[in-house]
């Protein structure tokens, strides 16, 4: 059978990190769409079907940098599992810091997943090839 | 006549004798020489008696029995008198002298006799009791000399002391008293000491005085009184009161003693404040370790991805994008040194001594801008210089660099109008000189105008930026005693103020 294509949102404002990213999707056994916006704002316009996004596909998972300009990630997390209509979707952290208050305070807001951007690409590619089999393959989503 | 004993009769013969050998020398004829010299040596010595006597009681000040000693004197004159007469007497009959010499002698002794009797039981012991007068009288003495001492001791003390009767009422007090209060010591002494406490302070004094007097033990330091003490021209200041019993003869005296806690409040204070900076700079030290590692981490994110993604590439033959890749790591080690730079550069504004000078601001800030004259060209920013800015105290380098960082920013986000401008100018005011940098870009939502002066905050995507410009920024106007902050709305431009504090002579600091 052939596998569906899952749809990511990638908040990412750096662009280097932004194309390792989608380069490390690449290949991967479980194809996927990658939408990115660049800070927080964007982020929850894009969610909400607010102006540019009004056409926007509702995402299968937010793939969610902490340090964004404008709007935290932390900001956009507390606005997505605080929304009736967002919270069902599974927010994966992604980001440079593996501080215990960044870690705290995501799970506090609920995130669903917590991960840190590997030093290396092999190990890169090898994380975000997991993270897209898990949540693309292997997870249930909720019914919609 | 009755017949005499047989004794008498042997004296009167001695006697008769005698008789007979005084009227053979009243008729002339030998002389009684045993007479003569027996009477002449007692008389000597009697007067020497009197002489020495007299100069013993003259000489020894405290030697009891002065009256006494006098007649003993008067005696031993009346009796050497009486004695060198006799000796005359062998050769002339001045006998009328002689009898009023005696009957003078008799009149002396029977006084020293009768005044020896008055005294007689104190005479007992009269060494020992001259003894026991003189330790008396040392003990006076020694009484005078500690009396002086604990004077000299209560005047040398460093603290301000009182001594203070059962009712309140100021009996001495020392000159550091005097001097702490601004009284002179007749206008302390006889007043209530509670002249010396505020009015709202009075009721806790005395009860605590009623508690003292209930059970007068000297209080260890402890337990002494925190007060305020006021003075003549009404000013008060934080002390210390101890209470120290001193029960005397005439009751209980309180020695009060008052230390003056200015300036131990003001180093407490001192101290204090010291020590909430040292924490607030281990904590912000603290902050910037973290930020510092954790913004370094996303640019060797970068290097090492693009590395690995590099290395495949030119494995597989790929090589298009070979470029691109090492251009994007390049980037990123730059934007690492940068950082590196910056950081150091703003942990060297906090500690390296500064020169002050006095700096002609135009031309700073004209010199700056004519360094950057291409970016603004390029902006198309119309550059407006206010003339005639003041003069100020700072450090040269420092402050080129906060305007620099400020103009950048301003050529960076506050180009975005349709006629971008770039207004530089200063606020003269009383306390302190105001620099402005104004522009009329996109400016800076209010939620976020303490945001940026914080370690690498930033608004919008800036790769080129590190973050720490506006941090610079702040800590260059904190070193220099000033401030930094912000006016601006969303879409209204912004403009940073710079605040220098002035000098009470004028001149600007």
């Amino acid at each position: 059978m052939k596998p569906k294509t899952i749809r990511f949102l990638l908040v990412e404002d750096d662009d280097d990190h932004a194309a390792i990213i989608l380069r490390g999707l690449k290949g991967s056994r479980v194809p996927s769409l990658t939408n990115r916006v660049r800070d927080g704002l964007e982020a929850l316009s894009y969610l909400r079907r607010k102006e540019p996004f009004a056409d926007a596909d509702r995402p299968d998972v937010v793939l969610l940098d902490l340090k964004l300009p404008k709007l935290s990630g932390h900001e956009v997390l507390r606005a997505v599992k605080s929304d009736p209509d967002l919270r069902a979707i599974p927010v994966v952290v992604l980001t440079t810091s593996n501080a215990d208050a960044d870690r705290d305070q995501a799970y506090r807001l609920h995130a669903n997943s917590y991960l840190v951007k590997p030093m290396d690409f092999v190990q890169f590619r090898q994380m975000v090839q997991d993270m897209n089999l898990y949540w693309g393959h292997w997870n249930q989503a909720a019914p919609s | 006549m009755r017949k005499p004993l047989p004794a008498v009769f042997a004296v009167t013969a001695i006697l008769q004798g005698g008789e007979l050998l005084a009227s053979e020398q009243a008729g002339g004829g030998s002389v009684n020489w045993l007479d003569a010299t027996s009477s002449l040596a007692a008389g000597l010595a009697y007067a020497l008696i009197a002489i020495v006597l007299a100069g013993l009681v003259l000489r020894r000040r405290e030697l009891a029995l002065r009256t006494l000693a006098w007649l003993l004197v008067a005696c031993a004159v009346a009796a050497a008198a009486g004695r060198l007469v006799d000796a005359v007497l062998v050769w002339q009959p001045w006998y009328r002298l002689d009898s009023t010499l005696g009957a003078f002698e008799a009149i002396v002794a029977w006084s020293a006799l009768l005044s020896l009797i008055v005294i007689a039981p104190w005479t007992r012991g009269m060494l020992g009791l001259s003894a026991g007068e003189q330790k008396s009288r040392r003990g006076t003495i020694e009484y005078q000399r500690v009396e002086e001492q604990f004077k000299l001791a209560f005047e040398a003390s460093p603290n301000a002391a009182f001594l203070v009767d059962e009712a309140g009422k100021i009996t001495l007090v020392n000159s550091q008293s005097q001097q702490l209060f601004g009284y002179n010591q007749m206008e302390l002494v006889g007043q209530n000491i509670e002249i010396l406490i505020p009015p709202r302070l009075q009721q806790m004094y005395r009860e605590f005085r009623h508690r003292f007097l209930a059970s007068p033990v000297a209080l260890p330091r402890g337990e002494a009184l925190d007060l305020c003490g006021l003075r003549k021209d009404g000013s008060e200041f934080p002390v210390e009161v101890g209470l120290n019993p001193v029960r005397t003869s005439r009751g209980l005296t309180v020695l009060v003693s008052v230390v003056d806690l200015s300036e131990r409040r003001r180093s407490e204070d001192a101290l204090r404040r010291a020590n909430r900076t040292l924490l607030d700079r281990n904590r912000e030290m603290e902050q910037f370790v973290y930020t510092v590692s954790h913004d370094l981490k996303s640019p060797l994110v970068t290097i090492l991805g693009f590395v690995g993604m590099l290395r495949e590439d030119v494995a597989e033959g790929r090589l298009q994008d070979i470029e691109d890749a090492i251009g994007r790591i390049a980037g990123a080690a730059q934007h690492m040194s940068d950082l590196i730079n910056d950081l150091l550069e703003l942990s060297r504004i906090g500690r390296a001594r500064h020169t002050l000078l006095e700096i002609d601001m135009e031309t700073l800030v004209r010199g700056i801008t004519a360094g950057l004259r291409t970016q603004l060209n390029k902006a198309g920013l119309a550059l407006q210089i206010q003339p005639e800015m003041p003069r100020v105290m700072a450090d040269r380098a420092r402050i080129a660099q906060v305007f620099e960082n400020l103009i950048t920013n301003a050529i960076k986000y506050g180009a975005s109008a349709v006629q971008p401008r770039l207004e530089i100018g200063f606020e003269d005011r009383e306390a302190e000189v105001r620099f402005y940098v104004k522009d009329n870009g996109r400016g800076i939502a209010p939620e976020f105008h303490d945001k940026i002066f914080g370690l690498f905050q930033r608004l919008e995507t800036d790769q080129e930026g590190t973050g720490v410009g506006l941090a610079i920024v702040a800590r260059v106007m904190e070193v220099h005693g000033g401030r930094v902050w912000v006016e601006s709305a969303s879409e209204q431009g912004a403009t940073f103020w710079l605040a220098f504090p002035k000098l009470h002579n004028g001149v600007h600091s």
